[in-house]
């Protein structure tokens, strides 16, 4: 469930102490009437974030099933979008951690050189072109700020109470990120370029081979 | 408003960076008048960041096409949400059937199908049990669930854990540094599935380290960092010593806006040595032979005298044209540092190191025999090994041992191609000798027992750790890396006590012990069998905390780390406890009370590298780990 914001100076926070009654009826008409204005958006974000298209449609029904429990939570209607981000990022992280962690095994002592390289990943996921490789090389909180602020237009303030983070970590996070992408993006460029080339001169030789 | 960029930036290569992240932080949102106006004349100066804008402008418009191409919803979502949170009103047991359909035809998957009221129930009872284990972190009334009387699917608690901090170097934008320190107050038990990151927002510093390091290791003060460069190109490498920047106190948080503070832990005032370096000619030091020009002399500056020219402001190079072999430490009263270096020409094997802390001379070398090897500090004395080499026949025909030290290090430079049709030299073993030394009299405590390898010793003198057994020279020829033997685990003595006046006959008195003579006592125990090249150990201050690595090759950077937990009376190992069995780790490693730092090497999970940290409170451990990032050095 929401856990107290990390720091307490963005002026969006959550999981403060109950600020309305909880009511099971106006609690379901509530989600249902958030799930109508914002799944969409919730879904896309949880896609990009993972990208598995059903596994993102489970989380969505998860962020809508947790902001049923937290109903009491949220203190003002209009921060309502902000705090749906900021459980569906959670519950995006969380799914995140747990494969790595059950991906990694770090306490076995078993792990000897067999965890796949990023690139590898990215091929086993079909990514399809650059910038969808790109964003999945980069550090998944980088990721997150980027697609929120770019993609789904959530403003610095927003930005911080969905990552949980003070207005000016969120900021910082988002300039990491950017230069995070900027590198992946070049270095994808040029893997794209080299292939480039390696196809040409194949394609050079084997024309040569039919003359 | 302003942005908190200004106080901490005051050259150019600050000015560029604060107006990449203005650049970024306005794409978010306005800028401040007064932080525009300074954005606007820096970007009119500036191509480069005028270049940087546009490619993070050209970046954002790529992002903005994947809208073209938003995924679509399933159609039943609604339909699977309605009934999953019917399900979740069934389980809180208030009002049960109030909406009456009951879930729809849905897929549920995993654990979304299961009886809900059972589980929670019996998983209720668990957390109470554990809570009643372990303190919570978090008052329950600060979860919206447990205020409103909600029952959820609980997670196992957070381990509470009191800790030292973990600090690391990361990378900052534009190529800079950071120095960052993290508290540590919970950990994540193993049986949660998922866990916070270590907290990337704690404050940082940003530091200069001159480059790409390959090496960092800070201050006990807090106030300096050793760093050590080594770019494979024509600049020869280097160790010197960086300041921390005074640090700002910290700033309480502001109700609506936070900003960055610098905060490193309050350290002590600097003691700065009242001792000069140590002496050219001390007693117990073998008398210097006679070696190749660029072999150091006890006593003498590392090869390649530091050019202060070529270092920058307040840095100082304390050695140049050497490579660090193993790790430095800095002695706990932070007047000393000692590390082993050998020459970066590969010209002989490493020697011992001292540098007097906040002296503008470099670091001398105090042994010469080119197989010295730094293992740690005892107090205010260094724990040493040497490589003590066979016999080997004179001219005459009569065996002797080459105290004279040889070029290399090894008893002979010329390589036995006899042994290897390849030509490569056979490997030579050697028997290691161990020793404690004073840095201010340089005088030697020989250990008697023979074959200790690299001792280190716990902070209550009650225990050391050391290899047991051969050495073997590494295929460099320069390096011993572990031959025959194992790694062990004995009860420590500090010898006799030397300023003790004669006593009357011993054996005058039948009950009096003969005091064991300085180094293991002989009780020693198995630890690891399986080390084949290089080991460091580290206890952590209780001393019943042992944290082990372990390469593969003598310049291994990546290894296993384990811990091993000692019986707090007897020092034996606890063989139920197995926190960490033997993770991935980069070769330096931080232990303290309460926790163990290291650094992943990145390709783990596909990741880059991340800091970890396993923490622990008597017997329950944790583990937490920052987000991924390239490029970090534990330091604390």
């Amino acid at each position: 469930l929401l856990e107290p914001s990390v720091t307490q100076s963005a002026s969006i926070a959550f999981g403060r102490p109950v600020s309305r009654t909880w009511d099971q009826d106006a609690a379901h008409a509530f989600v249902e009437a958030l799930f109508a204005k914002h799944h969409t958006e919730i879904y896309a974000y949880l896609v990009r974030m993972l990208r598995d298209p059903e596994l993102a449609a489970d989380l969505t029904q998860d962020a809508f099933v947790k902001a049923y429990r937290a109903y009491d939570s949220l203190e003002k209607d209009e921060n309502a979008r902000a705090w749906l981000y900021q459980i569906a990022h959670r519950v995006a992280l969380d799914e995140l951690r747990r494969r790595k962690i059950i991906r990694m095994i770090p306490w076995s002592g078993e792990a000897r050189g067999a965890a796949p390289s990023a690139e590898r990943i990215a091929m086993d996921l079909r990514l399809s072109g650059p910038l969808e490789r790109a964003l999945a090389q980069i550090p998944e909180r980088q990721r997150a700020a980027l697609l929120l602020a770019e993609l789904h237009d959530l403003t610095g303030l927003e930005l911080a109470a969905a990552m949980g983070v003070s207005h000016v970590a969120a900021r910082a996070i988002l300039t990491r990120a950017r230069e995070s992408l900027r590198r992946a993006l070049a270095a994808e460029q040029d893997a794209e370029r080299a292939a480039e080339a390696e196809r040409d001169a194949q394609f050079a030789g084997e024309a040569g081979g039919e003359r | 408003m302003t942005l908190p960029f200004r106080r901490r930036h005051h050259d150019d290569e600050g000015a560029h960076d604060r107006a990449r992240a203005l650049t970024s932080i306005e794409m978010l949102e306005a800028l401040p008048v007064d932080d525009a106006g300074w954005l606007a004349g820096h970007l009119e100066g500036c191509a480069e960041c005028r270049k940087d804008r546009a490619a993070y402008l050209a970046d954002r418009e790529l992002l903005r096409s994947m809208r073209e191409r938003a995924p679509e919803p399933p159609r039943d979502l609604w339909a699977r949400t309605s009934a999953a949170i019917e399900q979740e009103a069934r389980a809180r047991g208030r009002g049960a059937g109030a909406r009456g359909s009951g879930p729809r035809g849905t897929r549920q998957p995993g654990w979304r199908g299961l009886p809900f009221g059972p589980i929670a129930g019996a998983l209720i009872v668990l957390v109470v049990i554990g809570a009643s284990i372990v303190p919570p972190l978090r008052p329950p009334s600060g979860t919206p669930g447990g205020s409103a009387g909600v029952t959820t699917i609980p997670e196992p608690t957070d381990v509470a854990i009191t800790a030292g901090r973990v600090g690391w170097i990361r990378p900052a934008a534009n190529g800079s540094w950071e120095l960052v320190f993290a508290a540590v107050d919970a950990v994540c038990p193993r049986t949660r599935p998922s866990c916070r990151p270590l907290n990337e927002d704690d404050p940082a510093q940003r530091v200069n380290l001159g480059g790409i390091p390959t090496g960092v290791t800070i201050s006990p003060n807090y106030d300096q960092l050793l760093v050590e460069a080594h770019d494979g190109g024509a600049t020869p490498d280097r160790i010197f010593v960086v300041p921390v920047p005074p640090t700002t106190p910290p700033v309480t948080p502001a109700p609506t806006e936070a900003t960055p503070s610098v905060v490193v832990p309050t350290s002590p005032a600097t003691n700065q040595p009242s001792t000069p370096v140590p002496a050219t000619e001390a007693p117990g030091t073998p008398a210097p032979a006679t070696h190749e020009p660029s072999t150091p002399e006890p006593g003498t500056p590392a090869p390649g005298s530091p050019d202060p020219s070529s270092v920058p402001d307040g840095f100082i190079e304390i050695a140049s044209g050497v490579s660090m072999v193993g790790e430095a430490a800095y002695s706990a009263d932070a007047r000393w540092l000692a590390f082993s270096a050998r020459p970066s020409d590969g010209s002989t094997g490493p020697d011992l190191y001292l540098w007097s802390v906040g002296s503008p001379a470099a670091a001398v070398a105090v042994t010469n025999d080119h197989q010295t090897y730094f293992s740690a500090w005892l107090g205010g004395r260094i724990l040493a090994s040497r490589a003590d080499l066979p016999a080997t026949p004179t001219a005459s025909g009569e065996p002797a041992r080459s105290d004279a030290p040889p070029a290399t290090g090894l008893p002979s430079s010329e390589p036995d191609a006899s042994a290897d049709p390849t030509g490569a030299p056979a490997p030579i073993e050697a028997h290691p000798v161990s020793f404690l030394l004073d840095p201010v009299t340089l005088e030697r405590a020989e250990i008697e027992v023979a074959d200790v390898w690299l001792p280190v010793v716990d902070a209550g003198g009650r225990f050391v750790l050391f290899w047991s057994g051969t050495l073997r020279s590494a295929t460099n020829g320069l390096d011993w890396e572990l031959g025959t033997g194992q790694i062990v685990l004995d009860h420590w003595s500090a010898g006799p006590d030397p300023s003790a006046s004669p006593e009357p006959d011993a054996s005058n008195d039948p009950s009096a012990e003969p005091v064991p003579a300085l180094g293991p006592t002989g009780n020693a125990v198995v630890v690891d069998t399986g080390a084949t090249a290089v080991f460091k150990a580290k206890f952590d201050p209780s001393g019943t905390r042992l944290a082990i690595w372990v390469g593969e090759q003598p310049d291994a950077a990546i290894g296993r780390l384990r811990l091993v937990v000692l019986d707090d009376s007897t020092g034996a190992i606890d063989p139920s406890i197995v926190p960490l069995p033997g993770a991935p780790a980069l070769r330096r490693f931080s232990i303290d009370f309460g926790r163990l730092a290291w650094v992943s090497p990145s390709g783990q999970d596909g990741q880059e590298s991340s800091v970890q940290v396993l923490g622990w409170s008597n017997d329950a451990f944790g583990e937490i780990r920052t987000i991924p990032s390239r490029d970090l050095y534990i330091v604390r």
